[in-house]
């Protein structure tokens, strides 16, 4: 899979420093972020894009002690590189922003082309979820003699697994 | 339910304040003049390495100018940011329908007291110890942390610029970046003197030591209190931009979330989200969007195990809806980036926002503090601008800052105390430059002054002239009127 | 060689072309005065001064007293009226009066025109000025007075009429439109600031490496020469209209010979 907004995401989130690779199914991208999340303690949404993905690391007793996340999306932002995840049961906030790596699918029919198409979209959830987080690339902050520093307090890594759906 | 001591802050009587008084969290009530304070501020030493960062920041990012792109959203931004000014109750009636539909509690606030007063009920009735903060100029406006911990609760800023100059004692320099007026080591010495321990000078050593000490307070916090950049009328999203990811962090593990957010910050769709947040990401830090936006839409919902329990929306007014309707509400359409402060060579030259004597520095804070009672009628605050109009080129939302700072000074001069004498002297200045005889009986004056006298006694007179020739020779007034002198001898010997 | 007057495709030279001095010109910077008359008859231009101009009321906006202001801008407004065009040597001023016209007051459309035909002296001599012939051994670098490059958002013109000089090299400074910290009542109201600024100024000219320091406004230049005499770098300072009348190759050298034939008409 390979078409004109996937290659823009790819690129927009290499931008932002972080990973978008194309994948050709679901399974694929399921492998892909197995590889990824190795044997890390990792925490896994109940999202039905992620349904069947089975990971080596276990499941920490406590979200805060968890070195991966991996959730789905509301949606996603070719322009900028951008995904948007909102929690519900089984998917807590803190599973993209508690665990040092990131890791994330995002089937092509949610993928958008403009970050403004991505939040009429989100616009358009009824109801919407209590909350949502739009994510672009690792955690970062200047705040020290404008110098770039990755991974402040959210992940360092964020790595997302793109496929076709439709 | 028991919390922790702050991890953060342990240590922290470790530190030797090391700031002007002018530089502190709370500003001292007795201020000197301005003139005297920039006058000092020229000389901490870190007053030159923050110029000179600044001005590398603002020649890299070529601030005052934009792509096309990003024009076009300027363009749109700035009428969104208007839409709200002519009926803004309207629009915040309508967002506290749709906040607490949602599940929240809305606290409106006319003064930073009320503000305060609400939180601290908030925080004491659900026995709340320790606080984390994400960024929020709205509550430095109400002076939000020194008032908690005089409560007996402990308040965290989780922000790294905001950790360090909380650490330090200090006021935001700057709206996005508040410790750009420190360098790497003045951080590394002050996490030192907290840690009792030497501390590495590396920007990622640094950001690591603050991540570990602020991680345990974001977990065993009981609040969270955050900034609200932009709420959605239409359907009572906050939204907070972040780079960090310290947004997601307060308002999502403490059990109770409060956010405080100022009028002017309401926006009429959720959809605009999509024009502004791009706006505001490219005018404070060059980035298409920030790493993080935090979209709130209500407390945690059954059968999630995040989120709050609480969520508190607080809007405070502090004088803001005065300017409506007056030219002065421009100021309103503010987005606060923080463009404007980098693109200023005022802003630049003392250091960053300290010496302004405000909570908000820089070109938009000397048009916002007047709105806000600060720093005081008679300060000098809208003079402390050289007009350069750099601030309006950098604004994302095209403020007429420098036409609003001239209004302010007519204010000014109409409040003052002595307003007669110096509207007289004006007055007297301008009748006689109302006719031709009186202008050149000026133009004879100063040449007599200038042939007569020499430059070091001109220089010593009362009025501006006094002001000028501290630094700088004197123009040549004994050349007063040569030019028509000369233009006209001309015509005389042609003719 | 071709005359101003019937060059190929410029537009119809105004008639009646007055002087604004500006107070400054008048009170102490009189030498762009002269140098805008001379540049300006040397394209051929009759120049008046009218007698009773005095200032356009900056100062006393800028300081507050927006009545004084608009009581002077009255009378700038009815002493200019009869001219088919207003040239002034402070960019400043230009600015002022176009971007203050419609805040202090309610103009008429005459009064409007007024300010469209209102110039400062590089857009009337990049505009009608194509057979002037200049050139000038030596090197520049140019100032952006704030006023003019961001009110009247003039930074093309000077710019265009330097490169027109045969010899000048321009040489970019770094943050040329940056403030000097003149600012008018701001340079007295906050002297350290302002001196600050200007010392931030001539460092970068000083780099620049350039022989001659020049802007379109005098105020900025009494400032910067100001400081520079008393405590700053060695910097020379010059008005652009000065740097283009000393780059006047006089009309009298016959076509073909000596170096004016080397100059691009």
């Amino acid at each position: 899979m390979n078409d004109q907004v996937t290659a823009l995401f790819r690129d927009r989130l290499a931008e932002a420093g972080g990973l978008g690779e194309l994948t050709a199914s679901r399974d694929e991208a399921l492998a892909l972020v197995r590889e990824w999340a190795g044997a890390r303690r990792a925490l896994v949404d109940e999202h039905p894009d992620l349904k069947g993905l089975e990971v080596a690391g276990p499941r920490p007793a406590d979200p805060w002690d968890a070195e991966v996340g991996i959730t789905g999306v509301l949606g996603a932002a070719a322009e900028t590189g951008t995904l948007a995840i909102g929690p519900a049961p089984g998917r807590p906030r803190g599973t993209a922003v508690l665990p040092g790596v990131h890791l994330a699918v995002v089937p092509r029919s949610r993928l958008y082309a403009g970050y403004a198409d991505l939040i009429a979209a989100l616009g358009r959830l009824a109801p919407m979820p209590s909350g949502m987080q739009l994510v672009t690339g690792p955690s970062r902050s200047g705040d020290i003699e404008s110098a770039m520093i990755q991974g402040m307090h959210g992940p360092r890594a964020v790595r997302v697994a793109v496929y076709p759906d439709a | 339910m028991t919390e922790q001591h702050s991890s953060a802050l342990a240590g922290r009587e470790r530190i030797r304040p090391d700031r002007p008084e002018w530089a502190a969290g709370d500003i001292p009530p007795h201020r000197r003049p301005l003139p005297l304070i920039t006058r000092d501020a020229l000389t901490v030493p870190t007053a030159r390495p923050t110029h000179d960062r600044l001005a590398a920041l603002d020649e890299q990012r070529h601030v005052g100018t934009w792509s096309p792109e990003v024009a076009r959203l300027r363009e749109r931004g700035a009428a969104i940011r208007r839409e709200t000014l002519p009926d803004l109750e309207k629009c915040l009636r309508q967002l506290t329908g749709n906040v607490e539909r949602n599940g929240g509690v809305v606290h409106r606030a006319a003064t930073p007291a009320d503000a305060r007063a609400v939180i601290e009920r908030i925080a004491r009735e659900n026995g709340v110890r320790l606080a984390v903060k994400s960024k929020s100029m709205a509550t430095e406006e109400i002076h939000l942390n020194s008032h908690l911990t005089a409560h007996g609760i402990e308040v965290v800023e989780t922000d790294l610029g905001e950790y360090i100059v909380q650490l330090a004692d200090e006021r935001p320099s700057h709206i996005v970046a508040p410790a750009l007026h420190k360098s790497r080591q003045d951080v590394a010495d002050l996490f030192g003197q907290l840690a009792g321990d030497e501390v590495s000078g590396d920007p990622d050593e640094l950001a690591a030591f603050a991540r570990t000490r602020l991680r345990a307070d974001f977990k065993a916090a009981g609040m969270g209190i955050s900034g609200v950049n932009f709420a959605a009328a239409d359907t009572g999203t906050l939204a907070i931009v972040t780079n960090e990811g310290n947004a997601d962090m307060v308002t999502s593990q403490p059990r109770i979330h409060v956010a405080v957010m100022t009028v002017e910050k309401v926006i009429p769709r959720f959809a605009d989200l999509g024009v502004l947040i791009p706006l505001l990401c490219d005018a404070a830090t060059k980035q298409r969007v920030s790493v993080y936006q935090t979209l709130v839409n209500g407390p945690r919902q059954e059968g999630e195990t995040d989120g709050p329990e609480q969520l508190h929306l607080v809007i405070l007014d502090n004088g803001r809806t005065k300017a409506l309707g007056t030219p002065q509400e421009e100021v309103l359409a503010c987005i606060r980036c923080g463009n404007c402060q980098i693109a200023c060579p005022v802003y630049r030259t003392v250091g960053g926002g300290h010496p302004y004597s405000a909570v908000y520095g820089g070109p938009i804070g000397a048009v916002l503090s007047p709105l806000l009672g600060e720093p005081g009628k008679d300060s000098d605050l809208p003079f402390l601008s050289s007009l350069c109009g750099a601030c309006y080129d950098a604004c994302p939302v095209k403020i007429p800052i420098p036409d609003l700072l001239v209004n302010l000074r007519a204010e000014h001069e109409r409040a003052r105390p002595d307003a007669r004498t110096a509207r007289a002297g004006w007055r007297a200045w301008s009748l006689a430059w109302r006719t031709g005889t009186g202008f050149r009986a000026t133009l004879a004056a100063a040449r007599l002054a200038g042939r007569l006298l020499p430059e070091r006694l001109l220089a010593r007179l009362p009025g501006p002239g006094r002001g000028w020739a501290g630094g700088r020779a004197l123009p040549p007034l004994r050349e007063a009127g040569a030019f028509r002198r000369w233009f006209h001898g001309r015509d005389r010997r042609q003719g | 060689m071709t005359d101003v007057d019937t060059d190929a495709g410029a537009p119809p030279r105004p008639a009646r072309v007055a002087l604004f001095t500006s107070c400054m010109g008048d009170l102490a910077a009189g030498g762009p005065a002269r140098a805008t008359v001379e540049v300006l008859e040397a394209m051929g231009v009759t120049v008046e001064l009218p007698r009773g101009q005095t200032c356009c009321g900056q100062p006393a906006l800028n300081s507050g007293h927006p009545a004084e202001a608009g009581a002077l801008l009255d009378r700038w407004l009815r002493i200019f009226a009869p001219y088919d065009a207003v040239v002034t040597p402070a960019g400043s001023c230009a600015a002022y009066l176009h971007h203050h016209l419609g805040r202090l007051r309610e103009p008429t459309p005459e009064q409007r025109a007024l300010i469209q035909r209102t110039y400062e002296f590089s857009q009337f001599v990049v505009a009608y000025g194509a057979g002037l012939r200049l050139r000038l051994p030596g090197s520049v670098t140019y100032h952006d007075s704030c006023h003019m490059a961001r009110t009247l958002g003039e930074r093309r013109a000077p710019r265009e009429l330097l490169s027109r000089i045969a010899e000048l090299e321009v040489r970019e400074m770094a943050g040329c439109d940056t403030c000097c910290g003149f600012g008018g009542t701001f340079a007295a109201k906050f002297p350290d600031v302002s001196v600050a600024m200007a010392d931030t100024k001539l460092g970068t000219v000083a780099a620049s490496g350039a022989d001659w320091l020049v802007s379109a406004d005098p105020g900025c230049l009494l400032h910067l020469s100001g400081r520079a005499r008393k405590a700053g770098p060695p910097v020379r300072t010059r008005h652009l209209a000065e740097i283009v009348r000393d780059a006047l190759v006089p009309a009298e050298v016959p076509a073909g010979t000596g170096a004016a034939t080397e100059v691009p008409a």
